[in-house]
């Protein structure tokens, strides 16, 4: 274990079984997440970028134990927290937090704000002594103090963002896994809740997992990124390697997709003929670069290219 | 060759709600070259799906629309409903954001097909196949033959909304009204309609409108861009002029705080407070609350439009001084 990562992740797999017929027979697997290694320096923030159904929203959710992984090693602080059970993971769940791409689906909508902020708040204060808490709270995140007694349809999406975020640092958490955070707002908004996830950063020397499609957003926001496919890491680095040379054809792909950029190598792009490949490279069936052998080759890993630049390709560009 | 396709003039929109009306679109002109694509930009509520709506005549039944939109010598406002029936669909037609609810999700893609020629221009039965196959080539749909059958939920996201754009060419019409095509898809895919959808303009001569609150796309598509807040005009002039030297407050502020890789390392300039709802709006210009050059004028009369260049206008106090 490495004290410079505050959570570190190892060949995390969580898999989804699919079921057929009247008594639920398995028949394969979905693997949401098959192998995955991630790190999260402290203080630092962690992107992970890919495609709907790529699995990210489970990394997520697996990592804070929502789901329960099949495999690998989830070490919070050097601690292993994957087999952990229910009851002892109170502690750990505080210190992990987790903001919502939907503010208006994850809060309750007959609770009053104060109601929702004053869970995570420590036992033994006053009523008063709570009160200021929650609008020390609620200032943090750029809301009036009068937002407390009012309940969540009264607010803006914007401001139920800014909710969620008052709610996950009630606790004092040390990591922030943000799953899509702004996506669900105006653009002249999206701006405020970055700005304010940035400052709080700062503030509160937090580390943020970031999941989002944008890679706009992504590459404003992160300092390294991570690209998923498929359930794999295809791709990570830091984030200027990643936007100035990426290695990985998709990574390729998805940067030349950005609208409004040039592109440059985009190459005639074989239509996926078949969608399941049968062995070798997950991306096989999409690349522009590819050769006979990246479907025949059973295990493709993920190499260390250059510091802190791993790809996993048989040929990196 | 100048002769405007589409002509929108004064067109103002109402919605009637149980105790009182409130305005959606107010005072929207514009018009569509031949030949060229007009984005309408804006965020949420800001009535640009409804200007398309009432375009198509598919405004909900508490929506009146007033001003003119004049196409090809008539106002589609005034026209009786078998008569907008005609041109929907023929003349002008819709792709809608979300493919998988636009298709209906009982029928097969050659049945769906099938309703279009059957509503407005009847073939005989036995070419019947070959033309619907032939709509999906048109939008590179690979293995048509065998697509054509398959019902919606059997296909992707980006085939689906392939589905939809040949649906909506596949009666040569003269006009395309875009509303957020891309939205609901993953960025590759988002960039391979755009091309397809540029390609097949191009190809067929055809005008469109393509609304979007993404001002990145506005950069793939469009040569005009018309820029909505809260129901109104605030912004309109060439796509080279808006994106490199916009003149409106809110317009700059838009593309000031849009994140990107070659922005990081500072904070992100924002537009602060939220849009207004319609029951909020005042007298004044729309956008004075949240404008830093805001003067005690922009809150009590709404400013004229201005012309700055050729086809660029603005409604902004500020700008007219």
């Amino acid at each position: 274990m490495d004290d410079r990562y505050i959570l570190q992740v190892t060949s995390l797999k969580k898999y989804f079984p699919i079921t057929r017929g009247i008594i639920k027979k398995t028949v394969g697997y979905i693997k949401a997440v098959d192998g995955v290694d991630l790190e999260l320096p402290k203080g630092e923030v962690v992107g992970i970028v890919g495609e709907s159904g790529c699995g990210k929203s489970t990394l997520a959710r697996t990592i804070i134990r929502i789901y329960i992984p099949d495999e690998g090693k989830i070490l919070f602080h050097g601690k292993d927290i994957s087999r952990v059970k229910e009851g002892d993971l109170k502690n750990t769940r505080r210190k992990i937090q987790m903001v919502f791409q939907d503010p208006y689906s994850s809060l309750n909508p007959k609770l009053p704000i104060k109601s929702t902020l004053l869970d995570g708040l420590e036992k033994g204060l006053s009523k008063r002594e709570k009160m200021e808490k929650i609008y020390h709270l609620l200032e943090m995140v750029g809301l009036p103090p009068s937002a407390a007694h009012k309940y969540p349809h009264e607010f803006s999406g914007g401001q139920r963002q800014r909710i969620g975020i008052a709610r996950a640092i009630s606790v004092r958490p040390e990591v922030i896994i943000c799953d899509e955070p702004v996506s669900a707002l105006d653009v002249s908004v999206q701006a405020q809740i970055i700005n304010l996830l940035m400052k709080l950063r700062e503030e509160r020397g937090l580390s943020y997992i970031f999941i989002s499609h944008d890679l706009n957003l992504v590459g404003f926001f992160c300092n390294f990124v991570y690209v998923m496919y498929r359930g794999k890491i295809m791709e990570y680095a830091r984030v200027e390697d990643l936007f100035e040379s990426p290695r990985h054809p998709y990574t390729l792909m998805l940067m030349e997709s950005i609208p409004g950029k040039k592109k440059k190598n985009r190459g005639n792009r074989p239509w996926p003929q078949e969608m399941e490949p049968a062995g070798g490279c997950l991306f096989y069936p999409r690349c522009a670069f590819r050769k006979p052998s990246c479907a025949t080759e059973p295990h493709i890993p993920l190499v260390e290219i250059s510091s802190l630049h791993r790809v996993r390709c048989l040929l990196p560009l | 060759m100048d002769q405007e396709v589409l002509k929108v003039e004064e067109l103002c929109i109402h919605i009637h709600s149980e105790d009182r009306d409130y305005p959606v679109v107010e005072h929207v002109s514009f018009e569509v070259l031949p030949e060229h694509t007009l984005c309408i930009v804006g965020e949420s509520g800001c009535g640009k799906t409804m200007t398309a709506l009432s375009i198509m005549g598919l405004l909900p039944p508490n929506a009146s629309a007033s001003g003119k939109v004049i196409f090809k010598g008539q106002n589609l406002l005034e026209l009786e409903k078998e008569q907008i029936r005609r041109i929907r669909g023929k003349e002008i037609s819709m792709v809608f954001q979300d493919p998988l609810t636009s298709l209906n999700p009982v029928l097969t893609i050659f049945e769906q097909i099938r309703e279009i020629f059957e509503a407005h221009d009847p073939i005989p039965s036995h070419l019947l196949e070959n033309r619907v196959v032939e709509v999906l080539q048109e939008v590179s749909i690979p293995d048509a033959q065998h697509k054509v059958h398959a019902y919606p939920h059997q296909l992707s996201g980006g085939m689906r909304q392939r589905v939809l754009i040949g649906m909506a060419l596949a009666l040569g019409p003269t006009l395309v009204i875009a509303d957020e095509p891309t939205t609901a898809l993953d960025v590759t895919i988002q960039a391979e309609i755009l091309e397809l959808f540029n390609c097949l303009k191009k190809e067929k001569g055809l005008s469109a409108i393509y609304i979007t609150h993404d001002l990145s796309v506005v950069s793939e598509v469009g040569d005009e861009i018309l820029i909505m807040y809260a129901g109104m005009v605030v912004e309109k002039g060439p796509k080279y002029q808006i994106l490199t030297d916009p003149a409106h407050p809110y317009t700059q502020g838009l593309l000031k705080s849009s994140p990107s890789y070659e922005k990081r390392g500072r904070p992100l300039p924002f537009i602060p407070g939220n849009v207004p709802s319609p029951e909020e709006k005042g007298k004044g210009c729309p956008f004075y609350p949240r404008c830093e050059l805001s003067k005690r004028e922009c809150e009590i009369s709404l400013p004229p439009i201005t012309s700055l260049g050729p086809g660029h206008v603005v409604r902004c106090w500020e700008i007219r001084r």
